[in-house]
């Protein structure tokens, strides 16, 4: 068995109210960040998987991640995955 | 008539609803630890409470949604028999898809706690059957993710297909929708009914305007009687009686 760290991006889907969001671009171009737009505030999930391989961890992280980590409705999620020794 | 409330760690209404349950007459109440995976006996109503179960980690609702309690909370449900959410009861139902939708945080990004009037925008459910058409009811609300949300094709079907049981509304106008909701939540929506009609979830606190020797308002008698005439424990008394 291999060990791997995921690190899981959560963000609220296109379309869908980012209050959070639009709050911290208002206040950042207020401090002068005029070249900041798009800002969306989501959550960093960290966990470590233990698996065949890589192929088999991303299985493990998907699944997770539509079962809990992230609402398909108005949630989408990123990952990426590290070996660790 | 038998109700069950299920207390999961973080839930601070679940006391509230049993004395509004009590109050009126409609015990007994079973208390169920979230552990449990069945039932002591079998309800005719399940509340889920409000508060903040596991602390809202995550998303609110989202880990009570996957206790084992929840699961026999879904068979219930697919049975037939009535479930009620109210405020982080309502966040659960959605989501453990009983209900469709999502609670987002306050348009103004603030926890709310106030008194809100709403319309009864159906009298045609267990929860409803005894308020005037249209009635407006005062309940009070307290959260910080309230505001409905529905991607608008789901949301448009939503309004045809008449889930919408409860409305924020101006009390004097009687008039109801978005422009009235204290969170923003979209088309004003407070409540909603699952399409087979059994599974209600609400953001306002009907068990909190139910107890006379409390805080002002008990319009929240009117869903408790609905349910004790739904399941023969009144008779239909004037709506008149019911609502005051």
């Amino acid at each position: 068995m291999n060990k791997y760290r995921a690190d899981v991006t959560v963000l609220p889907k296109e379309g869908v109210l980012d209050i959070q969001g639009k709050a911290v671009e208002r206040t950042l171009r207020s401090h002068g960040y005029d070249a900041v737009s798009g800002v969306r505030v989501g959550r960093f999930i960290r966990f470590d998987v233990e698996a065949l391989d890589e192929s088999a961890a991303g299985d493990v992280v998907r699944s997770a991640a539509d079962d809990l980590l992230a609402n398909d409705l108005i949630e989408s999620y990123s990952f990426t995955l590290e070996t660790l020794r | 008539m038998r109700t069950a409330i299920v207390v999961f760690p973080g839930s601070n209404c679940d006391m509230d609803a049993r004395e509004a349950v009590l109050d009126m007459g409609l015990g007994p109440v079973d208390m169920v630890w979230h552990n449990e995976e069945t039932f002591p006996e079998p309800p005719d109503l399940v509340i889920l409470p409000g508060g903040f179960s596991y602390g809202d980690y995550l998303r609110s609702g989202a880990l009570a949604a996957r206790t084992n309690i929840m699961k026999a909370v879904r068979e219930h449900a697919m049975s037939g028999c009535l479930i009620l959410g109210i405020c982080n009861g309502f966040q659960i139902l959605t989501e453990a898809r009983l209900l469709p939708g999502a609670l987002l945080p306050n348009a103004n990004l603030r926890f709310i706690c106030s008194p809100c009037h709403l319309r009864v925008e159906r009298n045609n459910t267990p929860f409803t059957r005894s308020f005037p058409d249209r009635q407006i009811v005062q309940f009070p609300i307290a959260h910080h993710e309230g505001l409905y949300f529905l991607p608008p094709e789901e949301l448009e079907e939503l309004e045809e297909r008449h889930q919408v049981v409860f409305r924020y509304a101006d009390p004097v106008t009687r008039e109801a929708g978005a422009e009235y909701s204290p969170n923003g939540a979209l088309n004003g929506i407070a409540g909603i009914i699952s399409r087979e009609g059994n599974v209600l979830g609400l953001m306002p606190h009907p068990e909190r305007a139910t107890l006379k020797s409390l805080i002002r308002g008990t319009d929240g008698r009117g869903l408790w009687q609905s349910l004790g005439e739904h399941f023969g424990v009144f008779n239909v008394i004037g709506v008149r009686e019911a609502v005051r």
